[in-house]
């Protein structure tokens, strides 16, 4: 098995057999896997922030696909048009660390929450909805999809590895 | 003081740490009349920090024409203030490029955190006008180091440091304190003072979880705590090199208004867009040192 890391701002798609996608480290971002059941085609991205629409001209941005809208739009939308279809996608996500904070404002920082929301908009605008999720608290994660099983897996910093 | 900090002080010599090169050089370049012959000389007492350095400034990321071969020549090239830097960063991994257990970090781990710590105290740094983003770079390299010495503490005492943590809403370093009697961030401070390290940089690895601390400790560089606090704060929830403490750290909203900062969601996210264009520099970084 080869592993393939999505790197924070990134999207990787694979119908290769024998490939792990995994996101490395998911703090605050988003980490989301697609799989088609009939291609066997799989997606992941790693998303770091909501919304792209933050920047004035989100074009110039040289990693565009750390935004949730952007990141969610571009893999389902490059999947559908390599063939995959919508009835037979899987989508799961895992990420998002809430705020540790006790104080007033938190919200100022809660960046995972905020990305966990973004995704799920992103994820149902594009008219699918999601499997599996394991969001929030404060513990670490990474996720893991293979390419020839569809297999996900998850594996929360401290704790075994788990299917997900 | 407690049985764990003196158990740990007593053993320091055990600990997988050599800064004191690095403290040495970074002290004599702080002296604007340094010359280089002597600069090389201390270099040189560290046959294997040579020869990683020579091997850096050799490699693809300078792209230098002519080899370098020699220390002197080294630093003549890089400069004073670079050269500060690359000292750090390699001593550092030499230290840091390890299994921390107690923090169920794998190798390489606290190593990849601590980089992009000390990459985002530097932007900080840079963004702020602070006046020394190297130390900066340092700083925000070295803030853990307590985690090296106190991990097997942490390790053996983890279900009371969470229980801690969960029922008593405090953050992770507190619960140390308060079941093992010490945190990473004091004991680290403590090495730190041992070392021989400038009282800024002690300063900073003691207070970057609590830097109203530094405020009310009349800390001499509380722009300096202010700024690896909102650091360390970024490089956790980008997720670079994430323990088993998680993001049990709060962001203290102060501190980070201290730096100048106006804090709303937009601006918080403006900030980690642009932090994080600069994985690349901190990959290569990673990949380069040896």
């Amino acid at each position: 098995m080869r592993e393939i890391r999505v790197k924070m701002g990134e999207i990787e798609l694979t119908t290769i057999p024998g490939i792990v996608l995994t996101t490395p480290g998911l703090g605050s971002g988003v980490g989301m896997g697609v799989y088609d059941r009939k291609s066997r085609m799989a997606g992941m991205a790693h998303i770091i922030l909501p919304d792209s629409k933050i920047l004035q001209d989100p074009e110039e941005d040289e990693r565009p696909y750390k935004y949730a809208d952007v990141a969610v739009s571009a893999l389902l939308g490059k999947m559908l048009s390599l063939g995959a279809k919508k009835e037979n996608l899987v989508v799961k996500i895992a990420g998002g660390i809430d705020a540790f904070n006790f104080k007033e404002n938190s919200e100022i920082i809660n960046i995972g929450g905020r990305n966990v929301k973004a995704v799920y908009n992103a994820i149902n605008e594009m008219g699918l909805t999601v499997a599996n999720a394991d969001t929030g608290g404060s513990s670490g994660r990474i996720l893991k999809l293979n390419a020839l099983s569809g297999a996900f897996y998850l594996k929360i910093i401290g704790k075994k590895e788990a299917e997900f | 003081m407690t049985k764990i900090i003196h158990d740990i002080l007593e053993r320091e010599d055990n600990l997988p740490c050599n800064f004191h090169i690095a403290i040495q050089v970074s002290k004599m370049l702080d002296d604007f009349n340094v010359s280089i012959d002597k600069l090389a000389k201390v270099i040189g007492t560290d046959q294997a920090l040579s020869v990683k350095l020579l091997k850096y400034c050799n490699s693809a990321e300078y792209g230098f024409s002519r080899k370098i071969s020699t220390v002197n020549d080294a630093i003549a090239r890089l400069g004073f203030k670079s050269f500060k830097t690359i000292v750090f960063t390699i001593v550092s991994k030499s230290s840091l490029n390890r299994e921390i257990r107690g923090y169920g970090l794998k190798s390489g781990e606290i190593w990849k955190n601590s980089i992009s710590c000390a990459f985002y105290s530097r932007y900080l740094a840079e963004l702020t006008d602070y006046v020394d983003p190297d130390q900066a770079f340092t700083a925000g390299m070295l803030r853990d180091i307590g985690k090296l010495a106190l991990q097997e503490y942490v390790e053996n005492d983890f279900k009371n440091i969470i229980n801690a943590v969960n029922n008593e809403k405090i953050p992770f370093f507190k619960a140390e304190e308060k079941t093992l009697g010490v945190s990473h961030c004091h004991i680290g401070a403590l090495l730190a003072e041992r070392w021989s390290f400038p009282q800024v940089l002690v300063d900073a690895v003691k207070y970057h979880h609590c830097p109203e601390e530094a405020q009310r400790a009349g800390c001499e560089d509380t722009d300096l705590v202010n700024i690896v606090h909102l650091a360390d704060y970024l490089a956790l929830i980008l997720g670079y090199g994430i323990g088993t403490d998680g993001i049990m750290y709060e962001l203290d909203m102060t501190s980070v208004e201290g730096l100048g900062f106006n804090l709303t969601c937009e601006n918080m996210e403006l900030l980690i867009a642009d932090i994080a264009n600069n994985s690349n520099e901190i990959e290569s970084l990673i990949s380069n040192i040896e």
